[in-house]
């Protein structure tokens, strides 16, 4: 019961810090992809496991690599690489699976590499600034600032909304079938 | 003889002072109400006694008992200094107090692990209101037993329709109904227990034969038991506030109530006779809980779901390199006693989680029930094997789809008494229902000896629709699975029971879902029949696994019809990009998975691989494969999230070597 008053106070407080500063801070998860360091909230990161065989799942867009067995249970895989239209790389010893866990959805995406965790207050929390048509930023919640780096913290829950890879299977499916036409001509 | 029994067990009374309820309320029951204040039954000593020991319960007793408990004792007081002005109706009360706090303190104990004062539910320390503050585990113990006394109440209602003198079906009512009064009252939900009161009262005039159970007594009994569900299952946790038909409910009840005599005397009767009931209530749930628990379905499906990984753990350990290449005779045997435990943990666990279909059955029966008043037609509904066992998962979904076959067979199926009677058929239709196993199947039939099913009509009906060509000609099995399709109804009118071609559509969702197959067999004038036949469980499954490329995948082996190499002259083409083989004078369309799935470096020539023909509905289709690597159980999953919908893939499962294999869905592959 007391414990619970506690739980809600943090919450309101925590809120409070949200509308001032138009973010919640808190700890990230950050890791790199193509060079850029990214945040990811903690509370959404299950585990961290390496990179394994991973079978794949025909019928699907590029970015969704497959599915994995995480100790009895079938997880998705998405290459974060591919969802954000950069060059494939091959996995090497340091790329990993971060194992996120977003709205009850348990899915794994393959990152660079891993980096630390650190804090970061709402107030260094800032606005994505817009880049220009050619960048979507609909999946950055915010850039990050510490110790004079800055990081994009990513929306994860925006990243692996199920409408948006559905809209984006849509997107590539007539791709695929003129892969497929074309494999039937060969 | 009687006082003989009663001062031996008050000698012996003395001796052990009762420390528990139960005790106590077999002492008042000792006590002679007759003659109470008679010195020798030592009524004055006995009472005397309970209340000694009263003093000690209500120590350890939540708040709610407590308060119970200081009633009591008021009125014992009463009753020792002789100011009571009806001995015998106190004795009555305290006895139906005593009853409360019993069942009341058992609650304490199940909710709050036998401490009820420090670790009970905090909702009586403070003045709340009700429904929210209840914490999830005590409300879910509250709906679950509540599901199982409605369900108890309903089945009873139903057969006083036919039997309206049985004593016991009204009492299992009124128990129902008085267990679920006290345990709302004890949790704070004051409409779930003012309902069920009423409902409680009426059923005390019935059973006492003030009242006379007719039709409308059991519209009413019905509509509680509707409004009932409505709170305690009502999606967002139970109801707090009043849903609509509730008022008027309530005044119905009283209503019913009011054209019976109402005396004192009467009221009196009752209210002993409820007592009584009361107890006899508690016994029964005693006793049940001495052969069951409650668990939760969620745990055991987590359990279910561990066995079956135990089994492929297993299975691994077998496959493993070092110990084929070992080949250690011993290590081998040990490893196949393993094996065996763990195949009879999987038969335990599985039959754990079978159930009958009586509750299935029980609903259809209250369905037919108000269908058929709904629609003014007289149907009899008969049921067989309610008692046979099936997978609960699958219940659930059979019990969708035969609510819509059982509407269709009321709506369209049965004719009006008088069109019956001019056919020579009897007035009353019938409807039966029954279930059995056969041969590692469930078998589920829906018989009714209406109409039947009109060749004519649904031909015609299919031709406006387009699901079929004009010059389709179709055997009469075919022709029925027509009322399959979605949208279609030959029905003139749209009713609120049937006619919107909505219902056999999730028939056949149902049976898909199942890997389940629908026959309907009908003969017109007399009748028809529904033949829904499903695999005893889902969880663990047979199949074959498969490679394309390097890709494997499972098929279940209960959508394979046959395997073979093709010879060069069963193969034909039957267009650029399309090939078929020839089976039996049947020409079968080849379905290339690896054009399909877009797998690259498989066998691409039918000659070189191996056709798995597959029964997709009541057509048939061959696929084309590498190789056939085996016969496998397996526990089909999920692929979770956003790959829930690829055509063509049902799911995954863990394989030997725990790596994932997809599941091909026969059905979706074909789109």
């Amino acid at each position: 019961m007391g414990n619970e008053i506690v739980m809600q106070k943090e919450r309101t407080t925590s809120k409070e810090e949200e509308v001032q500063s138009g973010y919640c801070g808190g700890k990230f998860l950050t890791f790199f992809l193509a060079n850029k360091e990214y945040g990811l909230e903690i509370l959404k990161v299950q585990e961290i496991i390496g990179i394994l065989e991973i079978t794949p799942v025909p019928k699907t867009p590029d970015f969704i690599k497959g599915v994995i067995n995480l100790r009895g249970h079938i997880i998705p895989i998405v290459d974060l690489r591919l969802k954000f239209g950069m060059k494939e790389l091959e996995y090497s010893e340091e790329t990993c699976i971060i194992v996120v866990k977003t709205s009850g959805i348990i899915m794994g995406i393959i990152v660079d590499r891993v980096s630390e965790v650190i804090d970061i207050a709402g107030v260094d929390i800032e606005k994505t600034p817009s880049f220009g048509v050619n960048v979507n930023t609909d999946y950055i919640l915010g850039i990050g600032k510490t110790g004079g780096k800055v990081k994009l913290i990513l929306d994860i829950d925006k990243v692996l909304s199920e409408e948006e890879v559905i809209d984006m299977y849509k997107m590539t499916s007539p791709k695929q079938n003129g892969a497929e036409t074309a494999s039937r001509e060969n | 003889m009687q006082q003989c029994v009663l001062s031996s067990q008050t000698n012996n009374i003395f001796e052990n002072k009762p420390a528990t309820l139960d005790g106590i309320a077999a002492m008042l029951n000792g006590i002679d109400e007759n003659s109470f204040y008679a010195a020798e039954t030592g009524g004055i000593s006995l009472l005397k006694t309970i209340k000694d020991s009263l003093f000690d319960i209500i120590k350890t007793s939540s708040e709610l008992v407590e308060s119970l408990i200081t009633d009591v004792i008021k009125k014992i007081d009463d009753l020792l200094e002789n100011r009571a002005a009806d001995p015998k109706e106190t004795l009555a009360a305290i006895g139906r107090i005593i009853d409360a706090a019993t069942t009341y303190s058992e609650i304490d104990l199940m909710g709050g692990g036998g401490n009820a004062s420090e670790n009970g539910i905090p909702a009586f320390a403070t003045e709340t209101t009700a429904g929210e503050c209840l914490d999830e585990e005590t409300q879910r113990e509250f709906t679950g037993e509540c599901s199982e006394h409605i369900e108890i109440a309903e089945m009873a209602l139903l057969n006083l329709e036919s039997n309206p003198l049985d004593a016991e079906s009204i009492n299992s009512i009124f128990r129902a109904f008085h267990t679920i009064k006290g345990s709302s009252a004890y949790l704070n939900l004051k409409l779930i227990s003012e309902l069920a009161h009423h409902a409680e009262s009426m059923l005390v005039k019935i059973r006492d034969g003030e009242l006379k159970y007719d039709n409308h007594c059991a519209c009413v009994a019905l509509r509680t038991i509707d409004i009932l569900k409505i709170l305690i299952f009502s999606s967002d946790g139970i109801m707090t506030d009043k849903p609509r038909e509730y008022d008027e409910l309530i005044n119905d009840i009283q209503n019913v109530e009011f054209f019976a005599c109402d005396t004192d005397e009467n009221k009196k009767r009752a209210a002993c006779e409820k007592s009584a009931s009361a107890k006899s209530c508690k016994n029964i749930t005693e006793t049940g809980k001495e052969a069951s628990v409650r668990i939760r379905t969620e745990k055991l499906d987590r359990l279910i779901d561990t066995v079956g990984e135990i089994v492929i753990a297993h299975s691994m350990v077998l496959q493993d390199q070092i110990f084929l290449d070992t080949g250690c005779n011993e290590f081998s045997k040990k490893i196949t006693q393993v094996g065996n435990l763990v195949r009879e943990l999987q038969d335990i666990s599985m039959s754990m989680r079978m159930v009958q279909f009586k509750s299935s059955f029980q609903k259809m029966s209250r369905l037919v029930h108000d269908l058929s008043q709904k629609m003014d037609k007289t149907i009899e509904f008969e049921t067989s094997g309610s008692d046979t066992e099936v997978d609960r998962n699958i219940v659930d979904i059979i019990n969708e789809a035969l609510v819509h076959m059982v509407r269709n067979a009321i709506d369209h199926g049965i004719e009006m008494s008088a069109e019956r009677e001019a056919a020579g058929k009897p007035p009353a239709g019938k409807i039966t229902l029954s279930a059995y196993h056969a041969n590692g199947f469930v078998v589920v039939e829906l018989r009714d000896d209406g109409r039947g099913l009109n060749c004519g009509k649904i031909l015609e009906k299919a031709r406006t629709l387009g699901i079929i060509r004009d010059d389709d000609d179709l055997p009469p099995e075919s022709i029925y699975n027509l009322i399959l399709e979605p949208g279609f109804s030959t029905a003139e009118t749209v009713t609120d029971i049937s006619g919107r071609g909505v219902g056999m559509d999730v028939v056949k969702k149902s049976i898909e879902t199942l890997h389940g197959k629908l026959w309907i067999e009908s003969t017109p004038g007399r009748g028809c029949r529904f033949i829904l036949k499903t695999p005893l469980t889902l969880a663990v499954t047979d199949g074959m696994l498969v490679r394309v490329g390097k890709q494997r995948f499972i098929v279940q082996t209960n959508n394979i019809q046959m395997t073979f190499r093709p010879e060069k002259e069963m193969i034909f083409t039957v267009s650029e990009s399309e090939t078929a083989v020839m089976l039996h004078n049947r020409a079968i369309p080849i379905l290339n998975l690896f054009k399909k799935f877009a797998i690259t470096g498989a066998i691409e020539d039918p000659l070189d691989g191996i056709i798995m023909v597959i029964e997709n509905g009541a057509s048939k289709i061959a696929m084309l494969v590498d190789e056939i690597i085996g016969q496998y159980q397996f526990v089909a999953r999920p692929l979770g999230g956003i790959l829930g919908n690829i055509s063509g893939i049902s799911g995954g499962a863990i394989l030997g070597d725990g790596k994932v294999g997809l599941i091909i869905d026969p059905l979706g592959i074909v789109d």
